[in-house]
Formats: C-alpha cells, structure tokens, sequence
C-alpha cells in the first residue's frame, strides 16, 4: 500500500513546498528517509535515447549514485528510464515521479525497473492517489513536480517537442539551475538542447560540473578517456585512435586504415571484449572511463 | 468395350498413380460421364475430348462412354486427363492397341492439337521409377520431360500424330534428343554481379560467408543503402546445382506451373521474392491437393523477404518451422506429406515506419515508441533463426563519385569459386551425414566438428558474459565461425575466425 505526506509534516521535500502550486498531499511507495529529498537532482531527456545519450547517462548518473546525489526523474522510457537503472545498479538513490497512482506501473513492461526502484530504497512519488491513470494532462503535471524536487535539472538529448522542455522550462520558472549536455548540431534530439541554451540554461560537460554546482565531493574515478590500450600492438592503438577522433563503422576503418577487413574485425572484437570500444548499429565509438 | 490407362494424380510435389478406366458401351443412352472426384477442368475435358475428335476427323461413337478415374476417393485436377480419355475413346472407334507400359498425358485443343502441360517432369519421373517405357506427351512438354533418362518420350503435336502413329509405327517430328543442360529462362536480367556495387564490403562479405555455409542472413538500413541490390546479386555467388538437386528443383516447378513451353532442366538456383501482402498459405503451401508455396519453390536457392517488418505476423512465424526442418509436412487425404523447403533466408528491413531511423544524414520523423513498436515486429524466435545481422549503411557519395578509384569491385565469379570450394570442404567432413552445409549442423555436430584452440576458446567465454549471449546464439557464432575458417580452408577454428563472426551477431533491436 502506498504512503501519503501531507504538506505540513515535516517530512515534505522543502523545494517542492517552495514552487507556486504544491501538491497539498504526495503519495509515495517505498522507504521515505530523512536526508532522501536534500540533494536531488532532476535527470531528465528523450524517449527516443541515441547511444551518446546512452552513454552520458551512464557516465553521468553513475558518478552522481557514487556521490550520493539523488537521482530524480519520471520513469518514462529512455533517459528517464535509463538514468534510474544506472542509478539504481551503481547503488544510488532515486526518486521515480509518476503521471499516475503509484500502485500502476506505467509503461506496464518497465516493472522489473519499478520493482528494482523499491528494492534499492528508491522511492516511488506521485501526487495523484492510487489507482488514478496517466492520460495526457498528468504527465506535464507530473513534470512540474520532478523540476520542483531537485536542486538542479539536468536534460540529456531533447527533441524540438521533447516533454523534457516542459520540466526544464518549470526549473527556469523556479529558479533552479539548469544544466544541459551538448550534443551533435545535425541531430534531431539536440534541437531542443540547443534551444534550452538560447533560454539560459548552462552547459554541462562532465558530471563534474554539476557536482561542483551541487557542492559534492568528487568521487575518485577517472573521466578521461583512455589514451592508449594497454598492452597492444601498435595496429591495434591505430584502430583506438581513430575511433577516439570520431565514431566510424567497419567500412570507413577499412578505407582509413589499409588494413584487411578480416585482420580490422579481429581488432575490433578485441576492442570490444576488452571494454575499450562499444558498437552499435554498425558503428563504433571509444567508450569513457 | 472397357479401355484401361494409367495416369497419374498430384499430390503436393508428389504424385501417386491413377487408373484412367474409358467404357464405351454400345447399348443404352448416349452420354458422356467422368466419375472419380474430377475436378471442374477434368469434368470440361468431355467437350475439349468430343471437338478435338471431331475435328481430327473422328466421328465421336454415339454410344455411352463412362469414364472413371480410380481409386475414387482422391480428388483429381489438372487438364492432363484429356489425352488418355481421348485414347480410350479412340481404342474403341479405331481398334487401337497400345502397350500397358505408356503413359498419356496432355491437354487437348479443339482443334485436335496438344497444348503445353504443366507437370511433364513429374511424370516422366513417375514413369521411370514404376518401370513404364513409353510416355507420349504434348512436343511442347518434350525438353522439360527428357530430362529423365531411361524412358522414351514420345512427343505429339496433335491427335493426328497420335493415330499416325498407331497405323504406321513411325514417329512424327521427334526432335533430336541430345539432351542439353539450358538454363530454363531464370537468368533474370535483374541478378547483378558483385562488380557492380560499390564499396559495402561488410556486406558483400556476409552475402559469401551465407553463401558458403547456408546461413541465414538479415540486412537492417534506412531505405536506399542497397540492401536490394545486394540481395539481388546474391544468386550469383551461389555454388552451382549438382544433377541431383536441378531434377528436385525442375520437378516442383513444373508440377507448380511456373515452367513455359520449350524450357527444359532448372539449373539456376531459384531466388524467389514474394510480395509481404502474401498470405500464410502461400508461403508455406496448401490447398486441397497442396500447392507448393514460395518456401518450396525456393526449394536449393533463396528465400528473399524484403521489407521483413512489412510481413504480416502469421507468415513470418510459419517460417519457423521450415527453417528448423527444411521441409513442411502436412496431411491430405490420410496421408502425411512432405514438401522440401530446404532455402537460404535472406531478409532486408527498415528500423521504422519512416525508414530513417540510424541513418546518418536524414532524420527519422518517427517516435521513440514507434520505433520500438516496429522492432517488435521482428520476433525472437524468427530472430534467434537467423544466423547473420548487419546494419546497411548508405554510402558517403564520394565513395560513388570518386573518379581516381580505377579497380572494380571483385567479380561475383571470383567470390563463386570461394564459396564452391568452402562447399566442397562441407561435403568432405559431412560425408557420414546428411546433412550439406554448415547452418544445418545440430548442437551434436557443433561439438564434434567445431573445435577451437584455446586463445580461441578464452575469446569465446569472454564474449558470452560480455555480450549475454544464448545458448542458441553461442552455436550460431560456432557455426558461423566454422564457415569463415572454411572459407579460410583452415581445420580449425582460430581467433581470427571466431572475432570475425562475433562481429556478425548484431542484433538489430539495440539503439543505433
């Protein structure tokens, strides 16, 4: 069964009571503990997640579950989604704001998230009651209430119309810093990055940025991307480089590099297994930390 | 008098023999009966058999002609009756006796002349094997039907040659048997050589590693990245047909009608491309005598799906099982049959209604749950069947317009001698068996065929946890790695092999 907090107890977030139309009662699932709602911040960004959005939230959310930042987002698939899991699998905390009552999972096929949410000690967090649905007009609602949670909003990848322009435009609205991470010019899910940019928002470029605006020791990991691979030969380091510079698939490799396709795919699946490249539909990059 | 025939009845890519009893009595009311469950074309062959008499100049007997096709409880079709009730008919108005080792087959004209018949193979087939010497059939059926050796065709051109034949003993118009191995019009001016397509050198190298092992094989890509024009250079790759396999693949297109007149033995492997509007049925085959569908006459050759997610979901999961077994067994009239379905799956797809999802210029204007709503299309059972996965990526312009580029692209025939030669490697280590390529090979025979040295091995354990991979798709990376080091012409699996053919596992539902 799920919990409730009215807005006088003392348990209710202090951000959240500060925003001009606080929910007078939240709903909650999970184990609410003193300190959860101090250090949020708000990790928010496209349904429609590319590997590079892929790969900052891993390298970002993972930082911030090490340092003990709250991991606030809205459960939706994508960034979202993907920004609890990491969360969750690095040990952190998170905060899961749904459209809906908190007993329904919604999208229903992300209940293994859900249930690894509660088992972590994350909480669950909504202001309808429980069996309400989500239709159209509860999620930017819903929004409202993970930008007014968090200390900082952080958006990864956001279309033009990104649902996620609806939460950094309430982090503006209440005056909470608002982060971005650059993406690709050319691509569809960095137009509404870009246009978040022209309205103010900040730059991030590592987790450090926003670690230092939330006032958080660093965690001790490298960031850096490795510069050589240990203990291989020099044909191999020439693959590395080159896919350091810029993402290429199997077909530019072999133009670049005059090497046979049969010696560059041995190279690569040596990369891969080793952890120091990743690949995805039919392209690789040189993979952080 | 009572006149008895022997002819045959299809069923499936089979036939079974049917006796073609003609009574003509002389008493009782004149009337002409076909009995023996004919079909609509058998029960219209009484007006084709009295026109074609007449005008050959018969005088068609006024008497009552019954004529039954035995046993009676199979449902017969096909025109190819029209011929031996004819030659009843005639036993009786003109006293002829013929041998009860020949078969008649052919459909009649109204003017006494023998029309194409579809199936000519089959029967001359069926002859051989039940010892019938003579087979008299339409000149048109001639080069389809002399491909069986052993038996004597007689071609006929009209009904007239038929009696001629008879009075004198002589042979009108047979051609000259000198039997010659002609490809039966399927050189489809479509097939492009691997010469003519620029760079995806990824792809061309599955497109061999398929051909030589049988694998089955899945192109992903946004629309206009060549995924057709390397499908459709695919037969060319292909190692040619032994002897055995052109009668098997002739014998189910000429039973399926897909053959014209004059066209003799298949030697070209059979790519076939159906519509994704085909219906279940016509894939896997049906009706009431089994018609083969398209996974049988792909039968030897290749199956090609373009635009796999536009296929409704029923065909798609029918593939399953012939994938598995290589044939289609169902049941008509009693009796379990077989039709082979032993093909190569090519399929090609988009990764969204729009198509522009992962490419790398052109936006895609589909949403993130359209997208995933279209890569569910493509289920994990079909999925877990295909051996091979890449990604097609359209080629930077400079890669086609790049003037100082001299040297084509390697041949298809180049890349040909390879695969054949990889084949012949297969033949020699399957020998015991039954089985012909690698994609057959069972979890047994991985075992025993597949080994690996031990860096190889290391690799492998590390790539299971790496990668999370299946059991079933652990054996598919052996059996593909198996191809490569064939390919390779080396005994055993090496790293190099192994790494190749994990680079092939793509799944194409990951992001991109």
């Amino acid at each position: 069964m799920c919990g409730e907090i009215s807005i006088t107890d003392s348990l209710y977030p202090v951000l959240l009571r500060q925003i001009p139309d606080p929910p007078k009662v939240l709903y909650y699932k999970g184990h609410i503990e003193a300190g959860i709602f101090e250090n949020c911040l708000a990790v928010v960004g496209s349904r429609k997640m590319s590997l590079y959005g892929k790969r900052v939230v891993e390298s970002f959310v993972s930082d911030f579950a090490h340092v003990g930042i709250t991991v606030v987002s809205g459960f939706m698939y994508g960034i979202d989604a993907l920004s609890h899991s990491v969360a969750v699998k690095n040990g952190g905390k998170t905060i899961a704001v749904l459209p809906c009552g908190v007993d329904i999972v919604y999208p229903s096929y992300q209940q293994d998230l859900y249930d690894s949410i509660l088992a972590s000690g994350g909480v669950l967090l909504s202001e309808l009651p429980c069996g309400f649905k989500a239709t159209n007009w509860t999620f930017p609602k819903r929004n409202r209430l993970v930008a007014g949670l968090a200390k900082a909003t952080l958006v990864i990848e956001a279309g033009a119309n990104s649902g996620s322009l609806i939460t950094a435009r309430f982090a503006l609205k209440y005056d909470s810093k608002l982060f971005v991470v650059p993406g690709d010019v050319f691509a569809e899910n960095s137009d509404g990055i870009y246009q978040l940019v022209r309205e103010g928002a900040s730059l991030a470029t590592t987790a450090c940025d926003i670690r230092s605006f939330l006032g958080v020791q660093a965690f001790d990991m490298s960031m850096d991307v490795t510069s050589t691979v240990v203990g291989a030969n020099i044909r191999v380091q020439e693959v590395y480089s080159l896919l350091k510079k810029q993402r290429m698939g199997l077909e530019e490799l072999v133009m670049c590099t005059s090497m046979s396709f049969v010696e560059l795919s041995s190279i690569i699946t040596q990369l891969e297994l080793t952890g120091y490249i990743v690949g995805s539909g039919g392209l690789y990059y040189a993979n952080k930390t | 008098m009572l006149t008895k025939l022997k002819s045959v009845a299809y069923l499936g890519v089979d036939c079974i023999g049917v006796d073609v009893e003609v009574n003509v009595a002389p008493r009782g009311m004149p009337c002409f009966d076909i009995v023996g469950l004919p079909n609509k074309e058998i029960a219209e062959s009484k007006q084709r058999v009295r026109t074609a008499l007449q005008n050959s100049g018969i005088v068609f007997p006024s008497k009552r002609i019954t004529v039954n096709l035995a046993p009676a409880d199979i449902p017969k079709e096909g025109s190819f009756y029209d011929l031996p009730i004819a030659v009843g008919i005639l036993a009786d108005s003109l006293g002829l006796t013929f041998s009860s080792k020949a078969l008649f087959f052919g459909e009649l004209s109204l003017d006494g002349s023998l029309r194409y018949t579809r199936g000519s193979l089959m029967l001359a087939l069926y002859a051989h094997d039940y010892g019938y010497d003579t087979v008299f059939l339409p000149d048109t059926c001639f080069e389809e039907a002399s491909a069986v050796k052993n038996v004597r065709i007689l071609p006929l051109r009209s009904l007239a040659d038929l009696i001629t034949f008879f009075k004198s003993g002589s042979v009108i118009g047979t051609p000259n048997r000198s039997h010659v191995r002609t490809d039966a019009g399927h050189t489809d001016s479509r097939r492009s050589d691997f010469s003519s397509i620029l760079g995806h050198s990824v792809a061309k190298r599955c497109l061999e590693i398929a051909a030589a092992g049988g694998h089955s094989l899945l192109m992903v890509g946004p629309p206009g990245s060549g995924k057709t024009l390397l499908a459709q250079s695919f037969p060319s790759i292909l190692p040619p047909m032994t002897d055995t396999e052109c009668i098997e693949v002739t014998k189910i297109h000429s039973v399926s009608g897909n053959f014209s007149a004059g066209q003799s033995l298949m030697t070209a492997r059979p790519f076939r491309t159906p519509n994704h509007t085909i219906t279940h049925i016509g894939m896997i085959g049906g009706g009431v005598n089994l018609y083969p569908g398209e996974v049988t006459l792909a039968h030897r050759g290749v199956l090609f799906l373009d635009e796999l997610a536009e296929f409704p979901r029923n065909v798609i999961e029918a593939l399953r099982l012939p994938l598995e077994a290589g044939e289609v067994t169902t049941n008509r009239h009693g009796k379990t049959l077989r039709l082979p379905a032993q093909f190569t799956l090519l399929a090609a797809s988009n990764l969204c209604p729009c198509g522009y999802y992962g490419h790398p210029t052109i936006r895609c204007v589909c949403t993130a749950n359209q997208v995933n709503l279209y890569k569910k299309k493509f289920s994990g059972p079909i999925l877990d069947r295909i051996d091979l996965c890449i990604n097609v990526l359209p080629l930077k312009t400079s890669e086609y317009t790049d003037s100082t580029i001299k040297t084509l692209p390697e041949s298809s025939q180049e890349v040909q001698k390879r695969v054949t030669v990889a084949r012949h490697v297969q033949q020699e280590r399957f020998k015991k068996s039954n089985i012909v390529t690698n994609s057959e090979m069972k979890n047994d025979d991985i075992k025993c065929y597949c080994s690996l040295n031990n860096s190889a091995q290391h690799m492998l354990t590390q790539a299971v946890s790496k990668y999370n991979l299946s059991t079933r798709a652990y054996f598919k990376i052996l059996r593909i790695a198996r191809t490569i080091s064939d390919l390779d012409l080396c005994v055993d699996i090496g790293e190099k092999h192994l790494s190749e053919a994990l680079q092939y596992r793509n799944n194409p539902t990951v992001v991109s």
